[in-house]
């Protein structure tokens, strides 16, 4: 992966608790973003979608589907 | 507080071979080594025989040391401290600001180092400010900061995109 050429041999060796410790002064906003800024970032904080909320309409329910088959999230559900 | 005898020192080896000599309230800002010392003594620990800190390099351990030296009165961390309250702010004192003033490769080192040492509110400090350089930022304005490529295919944006819409923004 090339996606953070300079700094990823350092990123690399940050282990996941630590992410998770710099995360946890981020609103959810700025989690959204870093999720978007490369694959490295997005491995690192998929975790964090900690609360989905749902109702009985069409979209939802779509949205239940694709936690239930998503292979990281539907192992948060709870 | 003044004291006629000198300070007991303890001795440490980067990964690459240097040896710092510090006093051992310094070092004991370390959990790791506090610990260490608890357990072996420090009559063991001399500059011939000193405590190897194999992950970190002599660069990353100076910049350490001189973070546990200006903060070597501060009083211990209680358990109470390591509860959510801390996490809720990204203040940060001017000194620890300015001493965090360094390429993000040392700050990253530092991160590192810090979490290994077991020194707690250096690693706070690290944390807070990789925070604040993300803070309020587009994805594009991180990129940026940290010099990274985009590297998603546009359906894995579109995938992430949808999937950030589940979640609540707090």
């Amino acid at each position: 992966m090339e996606a953070v050429p300079a700094l990823l041999p350092v990123l690399n060796r940050i282990p996941n608790e630590v992410f998770q410790d710099i995360i946890s002064y981020l609103p959810n906003s700025d989690i959204k973003n870093l999720r978007l800024v490369c694959r490295f970032f997005r491995n690192k904080v998929s975790s964090q979608l900690e609360r989905v909320f749902l109702s009985a309409n069409p979209l939802n329910i779509q949205v239940l589907r694709n936690i239930a088959d998503h292979d990281i999230f539907r192992h948060g559900v709870v | 507080m003044a004291d006629a005898k000198p300070a007991p020192k303890i001795w440490v080896q980067s990964n690459d071979s240097a040896i710092i000599e510090l006093d051992r309230q310094v070092a004991e800002r370390s959990v790791l080594i506090k610990n260490l010392i608890e357990d072996i003594g420090d009559e063991g620990i001399t500059a011939q025989n000193p405590i190897p800190i194999p992950n970190v390099n002599e660069a990353v351990l100076r910049k350490v040391v001189e973070w546990c030296e200006h903060h070597r009165n501060d009083p211990p961390q209680t358990q109470d401290d390591d509860n959510d309250a801390r996490k809720k702010t990204t203040e940060i004192e001017e000194w620890d600001q300015k001493f965090m003033q360094v390429d993000q490769e040392m700050l990253f080192e530092i991160i590192l180092a810090s979490n290994y040492l077991d020194i707690k509110p250096l690693l706070d400090v690290g944390c807070k400010t990789v925070a604040n350089m993300i803070k309020g930022k587009s994805p594009e304005e991180i990129r940026k900061t940290f010099n990274i490529t985009n590297d998603f295919t546009p359906e894995e944006e579109e995938q992430i995109r949808r999937e950030n819409e589940w979640a609540e923004d707090r």
